[in-house]
């Protein structure tokens, strides 16, 4: 057992490897339980879609396109890089992993920087249900329904991508402080399965929300 | 169990599918399936999630317990969407107002 | 099973650190289970006045204690308070929280500090509902229905909700604590199958608790979300279906009548096994049935929307799938009347308790199938013949349960045994108290007295008189056990490291225990249960 090992080795464990499986299952059920957490926003939205086609293809068209795409390729650049970073680490190559780590976080912010641009023109175009509302569409109704939806979904997505940035940061301090190494890196492997999941869920928003504008 | 030790090249292709399966979604939104494009598009975003989750989540390579609980959500979200769709599908079959 | 040699005053884990920090900084989980004692204890006698003053206010068929207005509050805090404060953490994270690593032969659960966490985030929640009740309080109703919630209720909606999100947070830490505990931290030897049935019972309750809770914590969220931005999700005016609500709720809020009676079930298990000197009879069956009310409790949601404008295919469907549920249920109750059967049987205490519970779930369940059955609850929906029926489950069970387990390991938690004859007294007076309260809201309920009205016509003030009665003889019979298990925590007879004779490995470390339970880890070789097989490291013969 190596010093790392031993400093992080906790109570009810004996190894330094059971601790590590322990700690991938609680990520995995913790994930499954933000299955459900989404889950119940994409029921709710399905139902309305159906009842509301017209109307929520109008809010769909309402969607800054292109920007919504490039965030999809730029979180689709995050989980490479943070895949590499553990692959990185798993050959105790710890600069590289703390580098990649620093790259992803930096993805992230980029994600977020174009999302809250994204906002933003919803905001100039009178499109935040609640604080500036405008439609002289009969489909009103639905078509606020659908941004309440979408800010709802995305605004969710991104507070549990900030929470991976601060995550995947305090990762890459940990590397460079030299807490992991090739042997023990469990921390890095549940933040990463916490960003990947995470990632998921933005493939899923961007198919129901931007998509249909395209037509 | 030890995560497994993909290589680089694993990964690189991963992270070229899920690109162009991204491009694959934007191209068929562009032609006009009515209902059908929102399932493709949701199709796509959901083999997105599958290489996602079974090889950089290395779901693949976990034990059987990790696959039970990827399994297990699955199939409990399904359950949500299903039995909530018994209400919404059948509504108003009957020619009865409210039922 | 290994014997273990105990020293003398040995330092145990009450004693071994003092003083208030390492109490509050501790991620000792039987430290952590006293925690959760004392929280929901204080919630639950909050709860309990609440109930009082409701009985109170019916004991007269006119609105003369309370207003209508405080009335509705008085009835929307009991249930609050007591389902997420009090029903939905009681067992799990107090006697589940002590006993799951001790049963399964280790020194922890999984994530100690993450256990520490979940009653800071339970206590944050807690002390959230306190506060909107400070503020005047809530009157939706623990459902939180809209359109009501959402637009015409002034009460305090947002505060209250944000409440019990975060307390369902602490009760998903808990699910994944325990998941993962029973897992990946048994001890050699204890092989799924030798596990005792309490283990069963909390790892279902923790599926649900995982898998359930999240979609509660949306549902409020988008109630939150409508109040605070005046936009309407569920709201008619803009196209929004208010019966949506409902469906997203009761996925959460049916299953979670089994996070309060599952680990009922799991203690009466062990109790009836204890008692009866037995092996409980068709193990594998009971276990089963544990995780298939944990799976089948997710199909039968829809059966609480029958009348509320759910299409009528949608409520056949529910309506079939929820006499499902009957059948686990059942099984479980037949096996336990079979474990008594030919068995040594003793009537202490929590055998009253755990006898209690088969009766009263028992008619519970029978009534459940009544409701369930599309035309019977046309007519019995929203009435008392409805809170009779939960309350039965929920009382008569849960509560029946988590009281039962309270006596059965207080020894072994505090080191000490209660005072037997006042406790048997105790027992009996819930019993009677209990069944005083709420059979004559069977009765109220089929003449048709609706749920959640302050007045009534005054033919049935007998019957609710009978029911403030037993309501106040109920209160009597919870309020001996505080005080005698209190007292009984510094005064009583020292009880020695198995008082009850009891297989387990729980009973076979010294009472209370020490820090880390096991010096060694245990190694196990014999199955749940096994009188037969260990009557001689027992005692028994
Ligand atoms: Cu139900």
């Amino acid at each position: 057992m190596s010093k790392a090992e031993a400093l992080a080795l906790r109570e009810p464990f004996s190894t330094p490897q059971h601790q590590r499986d322990t700690a991938m299952l609680g990520m995995w059920v913790f994930i499954a339980t933000e299955v459900l957490f989404f889950g119940g926003l994409f029921v709710a939205f399905a139902v309305y879609r159906m009842y509301y086609t017209q109307g929520f293809l109008e809010g769909s068209r309402g969607m800054t396109l292109v920007i919504g795409t490039i965030n999809s390729a730029v979180l689709i650049a995050s989980t490479f890089t943070m895949s590499l970073a553990i692959h990185a680490i798993q050959h105790n190559k710890q600069l590289r992993c703390y580098l990649l780590l620093l790259i992803t976080a930096l993805i992230g912010l980029v994600f977020l920087a174009l999302k809250f641009t994204e906002y933003f023109i919803h905001y100039q175009e009178h499109k935040v249900p609640g604080i500036w509302f405008e439609s002289h569409d009969p489909q009103a109704g639905p078509e606020q329904l659908f941004y309440i939806f979408y800010f709802a979904m995305t605004g969710l997505h991104a507070i549990h991508l900030s929470i991976g940035c601060g995550l995947v940061t305090t990762m890459a301090v940990r590397t460079a402080l030299g807490r992991f190494n090739g042997n023990y890196h469990t921390a890095i492997d549940v933040t990463g399965l916490y960003w990947h999941f995470v990632d998921i869920i933005w493939g899923f928003l961007y198919a129901i929300f931007y998509i249909p504008g395209f037509r | 169990m030890e995560l497994p030790d993909l290589t680089f090249r694993t990964y690189l292709l991963t992270f070229l599918s899920l690109l162009c399966l991204l491009g694959l979604n934007v191209g068929l939104a562009f032609i006009h399936m009515g209902w059908v494009n929102m399932f493709v598009a949701v199709m796509i975003a959901a083999m997105q999630a599958a290489i996602i989750a079974l090889f950089l989540m290395h779901g693949l390579f976990e034990r059987a317990i990790i696959r039970l609980v990827m399994g297990g959500a699955l199939l409990w979200f399904l359950i949500l969407v299903t039995l909530t769709m018994t209400d919404y599908i059948t509504r108003n079959w009957l020619p009865i107002a409210g039922k | 099973m290994i014997s273990k040699i105990r020293i003398a005053e040995a330092p145990n884990y009450l004693t071994e650190e003092q003083g208030i920090r390492s109490w509050l900084l501790t991620t000792d989980h039987k430290r952590i289970c006293l925690l959760y004692i004392a929280a929901i204890t204080f919630f639950f006698v909050l709860g309990g006045i609440a109930a009082l003053l409701i009985r109170l206010e019916l004991l007269t068929p006119v609105t003369d204690l309370v207003s209508p207005e405080t009335y509705n509050k008085l009835f929307s805090e009991h249930g609050i308070i007591m389902v997420w404060l009090f029903l939905i953490p009681s067992i799990p994270a107090t006697l589940g929280n002590f006993l799951i690593p001790e049963m399964i032969g280790a020194k922890d659960v999984a994530f100690p500090k993450l256990n520490l966490a979940s009653w800071y985030v339970f206590m944050i929640g807690g002390l959230l509902i306190m506060y909107g009740i400070a503020r005047g309080g809530i009157d939706t109703g623990w459902t939180f229905y809209t359109p009501f919630s959402t637009i015409y209720s002034t009460t305090e909606v947002a505060v209250t909700g944000v409440g019990i999100f975060i307390v369902g947070f602490s009760s998903i830490m808990t699910g994944v604590n325990f998941i993962v505990t029973i897992h990946r931290l048994r001890a050699p030897g204890m092989t799924w199958f030798r596990m005792p049935l309490f283990l069963w019972s909390l790892y279902s309750t923790s599926v649900v608790m995982v898998l359930a809770t999240p979609v509660l914590a949306i549902a409020l969220l988008m109630i939150i979300w409508e109040r605070v931005f005046q936009v309407g999700i569920f709201s008619p005016e803009l196209g929004g279906d208010p019966v949506l609500f409902q469906h997203l709720f009761w996925f959460y809020s049916h299953p979670a009548v089994y996070i309060m009676v599952l680990p009922s079930m799991g203690v009466v298990s062990e109790i009836v096994a204890a008692f009866s000197r037995k092996a409980v009879f068709g193990y594998v069956f009971v276990a089963f049935s544990s995780v298939a009310i944990a799976v089948l409790g997710f199909l039968v949601w829809g059966h609480h929307m029958f009348v509320a404008g759910e299409s009528v295919y949608s409520a056949l469907a529910f309506s079939v799938l929820s006499y499902l549920v009957a059948v686990p249920s059942a099984i479980k109750v037949f096996n336990w009347s079979a474990t008594l059967y030919k068995g040594s049987v003793s009537l202490d205490t929590p055998m009253l308790y755990a006898l209690g519970f088969i009766g009263l779930f028992t008619i519970g369940g029978m009534t459940g199938l009544f409701v369930a059955a599309l035309g019977i609850d046309v007519h019995v929906t929203d009435t008392y013949f409805v809170i009779a029926h939960f309350h039965y489950i929920m009382v008569g069970g849960a509560v029946m349960g988590y009281l039962g387990g309270l006596h059965y390991w207080w020894p072994k938690i505090s080191g000490r045994m209660y005072p037997e004859r006042l406790a048997k007294a105790a027992a009996l007076i819930v019993f009677l108290g209990f069944n005083l309260t709420f059979f004559p809201q069977f009765v109220l309920g089929w003449l048709g007295m609706p749920r959640r009205y302050a007045a009534y016509p005054p033919e049935w003030q007998w019957l609710h008189i009978l029911s403030t009665a037993g309501a106040t003889i109920l209160a009597v019979g919870y309020l001996m056990p505080l005080l005698y298990l209190t007292w009984a925590w510094k005064r009583g007879p020292l009880a020695g490291h198995n008082p009850w004779r009891a297989t387990g490995l729980e009973w076979q470390i010294s009472s209370p225990p020490p820090k880390h339970n096991f010096e060694t880890t245990p190694i196990v070789t014999h199955k749940a249960y096994d009188y037969a097989g260990m009557k001689e490291e027992l005692g028994l013969v």
